[in-house]
């Protein structure tokens, strides 16, 4: 097993990375799955953190995840290496969402789960809350704000909402959404600024 | 005051910009106090969501990482033995133990393959020599004409002929049937 293996790290940092990814690849493809734990160890943050954002539900998104890194280990046969494999792994991702929201649509809302957090408190740790603390009126507000934005989200599409969050949320730039997505920069921009005037049109009253 | 108020496009567009880096600021909103807190509120609410998302993540435990990773790992242990046993066996094990169990079954599959394999290997055979042959004899016999035609030959030519001729009218193809089923 790797455990000695590095955690999350900036691409820009390391440089050496794709050329290491390539080599473990290469072990995976040949039969070695703990190899695997490699990129498991390297993502999981990233690749949660994506996920997280756009179901807001911290064990569908656990789930989802794992589904995620499975997917990616069947299918690295098929892994060309054209694109970065984090690149790779966000669309797989963003496609696993993609499918979970189709699937889940009619069963549960988006709004169903986030009204259930705001009543049990369950998935939100209080401690992660991003309120001063100053007073009771304005936590209630912060939670207020938080569905409101969790709901306009849900208005968007599986692909608006995703390039949504990776340039908003995630702070990845056109290109790698581009890549994440299968899109041109201009379509992707173009989602951003339908995804953008929808949240405008859902957010009215916060204004 | 310069210029009209942002429009609600505009305000959205301030904080969640389309294009990459720094966008300039309309001069209107840096001296109008009503839109910079129209965008100041819009942005707060947003960078509130996002504080939360990541207080999420980064408040999740060591051993929640772990678990997942463990979990990650054993899902792909598991495909990976799966696979690796279908590998190794040619036929699926359900499959050899169905044929061992029903040796009729597994006779009656032989036998079927045997004839297949014999089939095929007369059918290769004659197409192989069929081609090589047919050219061999064209090159060698030329073309008969009608004159050429053996006496009863002819005579097959003529039957054949006064059938068609026989069948190519409705009236006369009924005078083939016999009398009760006209």
């Amino acid at each position: 097993m790797a455990n000695d293996l590095p955690g999350e790290s900036s691409r820009a940092a390391d440089p050496g990375r794709r050329e290491r990814e390539s080599e473990i690849l290469g072990r995976v493809r040949s039969g070695d799955p703990e190899a695997f734990e490699y990129f498991v160890k390297t993502y999981q943050r990233k690749v949660f953190r994506l996920v997280y954002t756009l179901v807001r539900n911290a064990a569908e998104a656990d789930a989802l995840t794992q589904d995620v890194f499975v997917k990616a280990w069947r299918a690295v046969p098929d892994f060309k290496g054209e694109a970065a494999f984090e690149t790779w792994l966000n669309r797989i991702a963003v496609n696993a969402v993609r499918d979970s929201v189709r699937r889940r649509k009619p069963v549960v809302s988006f709004s169903d789960l986030v009204a259930a957090e705001e009543v049990d408190g369950a998935d939100l740790p209080r401690a992660a809350e991003p309120t001063d603390g100053t007073s009771p009126e304005r936590d209630a507000l912060s939670r207020q704000i938080r569905r409101r934005i969790g709901e306009a989200l849900e208005a968007l599409s599986p692909r608006q909402r995703a390039v949504f969050v990776m340039k908003h949320y995630e702070e990845r730039s056109i290109a790698e959404i581009g890549a994440a997505t299968g899109l041109d920069d201009g379509t992707v921009k173009s989602h951003l600024f339908r995804a953008a005037r929808k949240l405008r049109q859902k957010l009215e009253d916060l204004r | 005051m310069s210029g009209r108020h942002l429009t609600e496009d505009e305000v959205v567009g301030r904080v969640f910009p389309v294009e990459e880096g720094p966008a300039p600021i309309p001069i209107h909103q840096a001296v109008c106090p009503e839109c910079q807190q129209r965008v100041a509120k819009l942005r707060e609410a947003f960078l509130l969501d996002r504080g939360a998302v990541t207080g999420v993540v980064e408040s999740l435990p060591g051993d929640f990482w772990n678990a997942q990773r463990k979990a990650i790992l054993g899902r792909i242990s598991e495909l990976a033995a799966v696979e690796a046993e279908q590998r190794a066996t040619p036929f699926p094990a359900r499959f050899t133990r169905s044929i061992l169990h029903r040796p009729a079954l597994a006779f009656g599959s032989l036998a079927a393959a045997l004839a297949l394999v014999a089939g095929l290997t007369v059918l290769r055979g004659g197409t192989e020599a069929g081609p090589s042959a047919a050219v061999a004899t064209v090159a060698a016999v030329p073309a008969a004409g009608p004159a050429e035609l053996s006496a009863a030959d002819r005579e097959d030519d003529d039957l054949l002929r006064a059938v068609d001729s026989v069948l190519s009218t409705e009236a006369a193809h009924e005078a083939l049937l016999p009398e009760a089923m006209r």
